[in-house]
């Protein structure tokens, strides 16, 4: 029996039916957006490294000294090390846990702050309106890592204030994307008919408005995960990341890029690490958007 | 383990992929430059050696530092007539902030200004003594109070104009007006007068003795043009080899050569231009292709692995000329208790950090107060200063004493984040003084932050390379003294710590001098006023074997370009 075709003919007995439906379904989604699946299973395992980290690895990735500095891959060492004699793939691992730890808590509060804002704007509209995009005009007006490394100066380099960065970065797309939707849904008849029975405007926003335009949001979040991951990477790299000695990524690459002739292998696994971490989100936010798309079912 | 053996093995093939992968690379980029031919002299008398050594100054008595040579000092500067004509490219790591040789003393501005302007006299090749340069002699009086200086006559400016003793006299009020904007008006704040005796010869009067005095009369207190001085930032006029034709803001600084330069045949060189790459890379990259025909590195195991890859290259380590220390600030808690600055001290396995950071056969080595190259330099082991062996034991035992048996938090440990090795050094650090309770947070920096920091007392600990000067007296008296601003800004307030400096800046008798720096250096790791981690190169020097009459010095300023040709 193949999966293929929808809908797919219904033959298996009646007992069956209750288990084999969820995997049918499953299999059914996989066929047809396989860029889904794809996506998802990178996205795991790269969230099973950053919780799994202690069981996967068998050093610390602070540990100094425990090979020669910069020694090449081996049986023991799978990344070799890095400059101060730590194992790279230790680090390399715990780098996810920094790399989630700062892309998705400031891709939640950029999309706490722009629905907040969006939706505003597009419900309330007016002189609302004017101000709020304004000011996302301003922000947006500034090219995205230019206003990074002046809010991280201003701040200081630390993981919390990295999150906070990335997450005032993302706040005026993601206001613009939920603005949008708000404009089109508020003019519906069941908006409409849920102020007529005297709906508040608290009630309305969340129970009619955010239901309805909630997909292109979580496409837009992942896809701003991966852009998130590369800033990261980005201002790490530009010594104002998580500062050492948390292994980053972005750091890795940076403090290996003057041995990349000596010892290539330390600066290829970091920066393999940020192209896996970026199109892994990427390719689940293509995913989502193809599936969560009406016209596109 | 034996759930992840599937893992496992997926590594281990991309790892061997990669591994094949880079070997490919490796042994294809390795033939490159076979066109060179392998450097051939061995070791021919230097430069240096054939030129006559000027009366030493009395600073300079002491004898200098031992085994000093580098390998370059033996394989540069071939013999054979020098070749007129050419353009040298210098791959420069930072841009001059200006050309005004007065208003500051950044080394990215002294290293490309020694060759427009010069002082009155000059380091020899090794920095051991004095040499006349723009005066031809002078005496001391025997009180040491008054100097006289015979000026050399027929030098022109590159305006064309003949230098005159009111030059000097101009020059030197300048320098030591602190309104002018001068920042090395300090050094000359014991001249009480500059007179003009007749026009070859200029009189410096002092208030006290200065053992010192001379060495701040050389190129980076240059003499300059009194009608420029209003431009000099975007204008320079010196007696220099080589004059300004062109700045382009952050990206080059181009010399031409002065034709009417008073030392003739030099320089040889049409121009040179010091082209600007940042980064450590993109030095290499332009050194390996030729895009520029000399350079330097900051990280010797980068620098050896450029030397071994490239033939025909001719690679000259530095001297131990650079310290990194830590400044600690003791008007604040915990360090205001010199129990938890031992302590700190205490839990430092020195050795260890060198062999991680800057490996000995790098020219890493455990530091003191005072640069390694430095003939104050601490005479016997350093580890034998005190506080400075490994103890975590005592170190632990003394934080307790101190109220801290539960350890302390410092919450900001600044450091220079664009310097990598600082960057390795510190985290080193974290790791050695977690074993004893003391959690530090690394806060990396931008440069001038740090040094703000590191120099007016912002924070508790903020780490800061040192590089060598020809004395030691400025660093340590300004650091130390409890006069100075920044020993003020540090709380440093020790009697006999100022005695010992004064004795340091002012005792003619050189033995004492140095008898004050040796006291000087135990008890800064004494008091631990300062944590003194290494000493190693400032900067590995490295160039075309085509570049003919070059040698690198001591403190790594590139003066030698005026005798150097290119015969390629």
């Amino acid at each position: 029996m193949t999966s293929q075709g929808w809908p797919v003919p219904i033959q298996a007995p009646a007992a069956r039916r209750a288990t084999a439906r969820p995997v049918r379904a499953l299999r059914t989604l996989v066929a047809r957006y396989p860029l889904l699946l794809v996506g998802a299973v990178l996205v795991g395992v790269l969230v099973v490294l950053a919780v799994a980290a202690p069981l996967l690895v068998r050093n610390s990735p602070y540990q100094i000294g425990l090979g020669p500095s910069m020694s090449p891959p081996s049986a023991n060492l799978w990344f070799g090390t890095d400059k101060l004699g730590r194992d790279l793939f230790s680090r390399i691992v715990y780098g996810s846990r920094t790399t989630l730890l700062v892309s998705i808590p400031s891709v939640l509060l950029a999309m706490v702050f722009g629905l907040g804002l969006g939706l505003s704007a597009g419900y309330f509209g007016g002189r609302t309106d004017q101000v709020i995009m304004r000011l996302m005009d301003i922000l947006l007006a500034f090219p995205s890592l230019l206003l990074a490394l002046a809010i991280v100066a201003v701040l200081g380099p630390s993981i919390r204030n990295l999150l906070l960065t990335i997450g005032i970065l993302y706040i005026p797309s993601m206001a613009r994307v939920v603005r949008g939707p708000v404009l089109a849904a508020k003019e519906r008849e069941y908006i409409t008919a849920a102020r007529t029975i005297g709906a508040g405007t608290w009630r309305i926003l969340l129970r009619h408005v955010l239901p309805n335009i909630l997909s292109p949001i979580i496409v837009d979040a992942t896809l701003a995960t991966s852009r998130a991951i590369l800033v990261e990477s980005a201002l790490s790299y530009l010594g104002l990341g998580a500062p050492p000695p948390n292994p980053s990524w972005g750091e890795m690459l940076s403090s290996s890029r003057q041995f990349m002739t000596l010892a290539p292998w330390s600066a290829l696994f970091p920066g393999l690490a940020i192209v896996y971490a970026a199109t892994a989100f990427i390719l689940l936010g293509n995913g989502l958007r193809d599936w969560l798309d009406p016209r596109r079912r | 383990m034996l759930r992840f053996s599937g893992w496992r093995s997926l590594i281990w093939l991309i790892s061997a992929f990669v591994l094949v992968g880079l070997l490919g690379a490796c042994s294809s980029a390795s033939p490159a430059p076979s066109a060179q031919p392998p450097s051939a002299p061995q070791a021919q008398p230097t430069q240096a050696a054939v030129q006559k050594p000027a009366q030493p100054a009395p600073a300079q008595a002491t004898t200098a530092p031992a085994a000093q040579p580098t390998q370059a000092q033996a394989k540069a500067s071939g013999a054979g007539t020098p070749k007129k004509g050419g353009t040298l490219i210098i791959g420069q790591d930072f841009p001059p902030q200006h050309f005004d040789p007065h208003k500051s003393n950044a080394w990215a501005n002294t290293n490309i200004t020694e060759s427009i302007y010069e002082g009155l006299l000059r380091w020899n090749d090794k920095e051991t003594a004095l040499e006349p340069q723009l005066a031809t002699s002078y005496t001391m009086s025997p009180d040491g109070l008054t100097y006289t200086f015979k000026i050399r006559q027929g030098v022109k400016f590159h305006n064309g104009r003949v230098m005159t003793a009111d030059d000097v006299k101009a020059s030197l009020d300048r320098m030591r007006d602190s309104k002018s904007g001068s920042v090395v008006f300090n050094d000359f704040k014991d001249v009480t007068a500059v007179d003009i005796v007749d026009p070859e010869t200029v009189k410096i009067t002092l208030g006290k003795p200065v053992a010192t005095f001379l060495n701040n009369l050389t190129e980076t207190r240059p003499i300059v043009p009194k009608e420029a001085f209003a431009e000099l930032e975007t204008k320079p006029v010196g007696t220099g080899p080589f004059k300004l034709e062109k700045y382009t803001l952050n990206q080059s600084v181009m010399l031409v050569r002065n034709a009417d330069y008073w030392d003739q045949p030099k320089p040889y060189l049409d121009a040179v231009e010091f082209k600007i790459l940042g980064d450590e890379a993109s030095k290499e990259a332009a050194l390996r292709s030729k895009s520029v025909d000399m350079t330097w590195f900051r990280d010797p195991r980068q620098a050896e692995n450029v030397s071994k890859a490239l033939q025909g290259v001719v690679s000259a380590p530095g001297i131990p000329s650079r310290f990194i220390n830590i400044r600690l600030n003791m008007c604040q808690k915990p360090f205001d208790d010199v129990k938890v600055r031992r302590a700190l001290s205490l839990a430092i396995d020195r050795k260890g950090l060198v062999e991680t950071v800057i490996p000995s056969k790098y020219g890493g080595s455990v530091g003191a107060i005072v640069a390694p190259s430095d003939r104050f330099f601490w005479k016997g082991d350093t580890m034998a200063l005190p506080y400075y062996k490994q103890d975590v034991a005592q170190a632990k035992k003394l934080l307790a004493d101190a109220g801290y048996a539960n350890g302390v938090d410092i919450e900001a440990y600044k450091v220079v984040a664009a310097n990598q090795l600082d960057v390795d050094a510190a985290q080193v650090l974290k790791e050695m003084w977690n074993q004893v309770g003391i959690r530090v947070t690394i806060q990396p920096l931008e440069a001038a932050q740090a040094i703000k920091d590191y120099n007016e007392g912002g924070g508790k600990m903020a780490q800061v390379g040192q590089v060598w000067q020809s004395d030691p007296d400025g660093f340590l008296y300004n650091s130390f003294h409890s006069s100075s601003p920044q020993a003020k800004a540090f709380c440093v307030n020790d009697p006999e710590m100022d005695k010992l400096l004064e004795q340091g800046r002012s005792d003619p008798d050189a033995a004492k001098r140095a008898d004050a720096y040796q006291k000087i250096q135990e008890r800064v790791a004494d008091q631990v006023y300062n944590i003194v981690l290494y000493g190693y190169p400032l900067r590995w020097e490295m160039w075309w074997d085509y570049v003919k009459g070059y040698q690198n010095k001591p403190s790594n300023t590139r003066w030698n370009l005026r005798q150097s040709w290119l015969e390629k």
